[in-house]
């Protein structure tokens, strides 16, 4: 199929009562459009409902500055609820619609594209070069993170478990339309499918249906069952991760945040982190949110 | 040593009862389905306890020819210092009978050809990453250097005949040896043949020319276990002519170091896949 643009960003978002997701793909496309000085196509890959939610906040006039494109898909059907956090000492249920995160090889109408996660606010165009002319990977991904405080993951964002395969990070996505990025993608789907023997076969305990795992898994597979580069690095190397149990205590922009990054051992205690210029991953929704209020109040 | 009639080939010590047999035979077949063109030769203690049903495995069956160092004990290890004197190659590589050669090693004897000796310094997990054993931290406080038994070369040459020598009398000698390079709370019950080699590369000096500057040559995957746990009991094997282990396919050479893991469904399918390729090639 002929895609319709050359290169862009893509966005899934589908909202559920706790979080506004397609808020936060606004705030994310945003940053894309400001930060990538050329490759700035944005689409947003959302259900009805969504679209409809979308419309209704926006103006036809805003919604075209922030999405190029807009495409509609059914509603994943997995409801997969999942624990969030909003700092150490408060915990919510809601639902995560990932289910169809690997249909985006075909929904996607970029012949290159950065599949990103709403959460991920760029603030810096680094993973632009991903879209160089001469970049010849198929797939590409972040293969290692760290925190606020510049500590590793916990062992289980690392590894799928103690002896098993290393985790990627799904978060941010780069493929382009190749054949094995197509293959990439199938052996997502297929694993997608069949979740339950997966989890099995590589031996980890989660209810939660997981994206991460999925490409850990494809990635493995296709590095012929080793530890292989299938999937190679994105620029930058390494993802930071703002904690849900990190808290955001002043930001005057998603440019500027200075958050409370806790201590896993002993939560209570908080070192403050300014980022600037730097690409984050904000898994903290909620603290997220409420700056995105304040943003609007002054 | 006796005539050189083959330029390289495989050397197993096959140790002197039947669970070393039976780990020899099934390295010995693996290293030529994987290395069809060089030949194996096994050592043993006594031909005659050598059982037939084995014979098959080797080009070569070779006892001993200085009797067996390990006296009584299973620490048939103790013999390897023999091997030059009676090998049946020029050039060999010694495989460690736990070790499962996976790999073709046709690149591994043009790397070494400048080396008399040679000993690999890194050995990895199953995962494939650079492991250093805990022990090395003992060594280390010894001046003792990191090198690994589990496949290492030697060749017909003075150099090697004099490392030979040393070796003699440190394998005859281990528990005087320990006793004079180790400090006492680091002494093991056990002759270890890593830590003999290592004992006998600091007494020759000769680390800089027995260690391979690149890491990859002769380095292997050496399994080790839990804490309280045998990997073993832990990890999930699958053989189907390829090995994994917990989902990672191995592709180097392989020690196991556990006896169960030698069970009869994985010896009877190298030994099936042996005698199929031997099959292919007499037709």
């Amino acid at each position: 199929m002929n895609k319709l643009a050359q290169t862009g960003v893509c966005f899934f978002a589908y909202n559920n009562d706790q979080l506004d997701y397609i808020n936060f793909s606004v705030l994310a496309a945003e940053q894309v459009k400001k930060h990538f000085t050329k490759h700035n196509n944005t689409c947003l890959i959302t259900d009805e409902a969504g679209e409809g939610y979308l419309r209704s906040v926006y103006s036809a006039a805003e919604i075209d500055e922030i999405f190029d494109y807009i495409v509609t898909t059914d509603t994943p059907g997995n409801q997969n609820y999942r624990a969030h956090y909003d700092s150490p000492w408060t915990e919510f249920s809601a639902p995560f619609k990932n289910g169809n995160k690997h249909e985006v090889f075909w929904l996607t109408p970029f012949e290159r594209t950065i599949l990103m996660d709403i959460d991920y606010i760029v603030q810096t165009n680094a993973l632009e070069t991903v879209f160089d002319k001469d970049n010849v990977n198929p797939v590409q991904m972040f293969k290692d993170a760290r925190y606020l405080r510049y500590e590793y993951p916990r062992f289980k964002e690392r590894w799928l478990h103690e002896n098993g395969i290393p985790m990627l990070w799904s978060t941010v996505v780069y493929f382009d339309q190749s054949d094995e990025s197509r293959l990439f993608f199938d052996t997502w789907a297929h694993i997608a499918d069949n979740y339950d023997y997966y989890k099995f076969l590589y031996g980890f305990e989660s209810k939660l249906f997981r994206t991460d795992f999925c490409v850990s898994i494809a990635s493995h597979i296709l590095d012929g069952m080793q530890i292989g580069d299938f999937v190679t690095n994105l620029p930058g190397n390494q993802m930071l991760n703002v904690d849900q149990k990190d808290d955001i205590v002043e930001s005057n922009s998603a440019d500027h945040f200075v958050f409370l990054a806790h201590d896993r051992d002993e939560p209570w205690k908080n070192i403050l982190v300014k980022i600037e210029k730097q690409d984050i991953h904000i898994m903290n929704k909620r603290a997220l949110g409420r700056m995105m209020d304040q943003w609007e109040q002054t | 040593m006796i005539d050189s009639q083959e330029p390289h080939g495989f050397v197993i010590n096959g140790g002197g009862n039947q669970s070393s047999y039976r780990r020899a035979a099934a390295c010995a077949m693996q290293a030529k389905l994987s290395n069809p063109d060089v030949s194996v030769a096994i050592f043993v203690t006594n031909i005659k306890t050598f059982p037939s049903k084995y014979e098959e495995c080797a080009d070569y069956l070779i006892e001993f020819p200085y009797g067996n160092t390990a006296g009584e004990s299973v620490h048939w290890n103790l013999n390897d210092w023999q091997l030059f004197h009676a090998t049946p190659f020029e050039k060999n590589i010694v495989l460690r009978s736990d070790v499962l050669l996976l790999e073709n090693l046709q690149w591994c004897w043009d790397a070494l050809r400048t080396y008399s000796v040679c000993f690999p310094q890194q050995i990895k997990t199953f995962r494939a990453m650079p492991y250093l054993p805990d022990s090395r931290k003992v060594w280390f406080e010894n001046n003792l250097a990191n090198l690994n038994d589990g496949m290492w070369y030697f060749d017909n040459s003075d150099n090697s005949h004099a490392y030979f020598k040393m070796f003699d009398v440190v394998c005859h000698h281990w528990r005087e040896m320990y006793k004079n390079i180790l400090k006492p709370e680091h002494i093991p019950t056990w002759p270890q043949t890593d830590l003999l080699h290592s004992i006998t590369n600091s007494l020759l000096d000769s680390y800089t020319d027995n260690l391979h500057t690149n890491l990859e040559v002769l380095s292997y995957t050496e399994m080790h276990n839990f804490k309280n746990e045998l990997w073993t009991d832990v990890l999930n094997v699958w053989y189907t002519g390829q090995l994994k282990i917990d989902n990672f396919l191995q592709s180097r050479s392989f020690a196991y170091i556990n006896d169960d893991f030698l069970d009869e469904e994985l010896f009877n399918g190298i030994r099936d896949r042996y005698r199929n390729s031997q099959r292919k090639e007499a037709a």
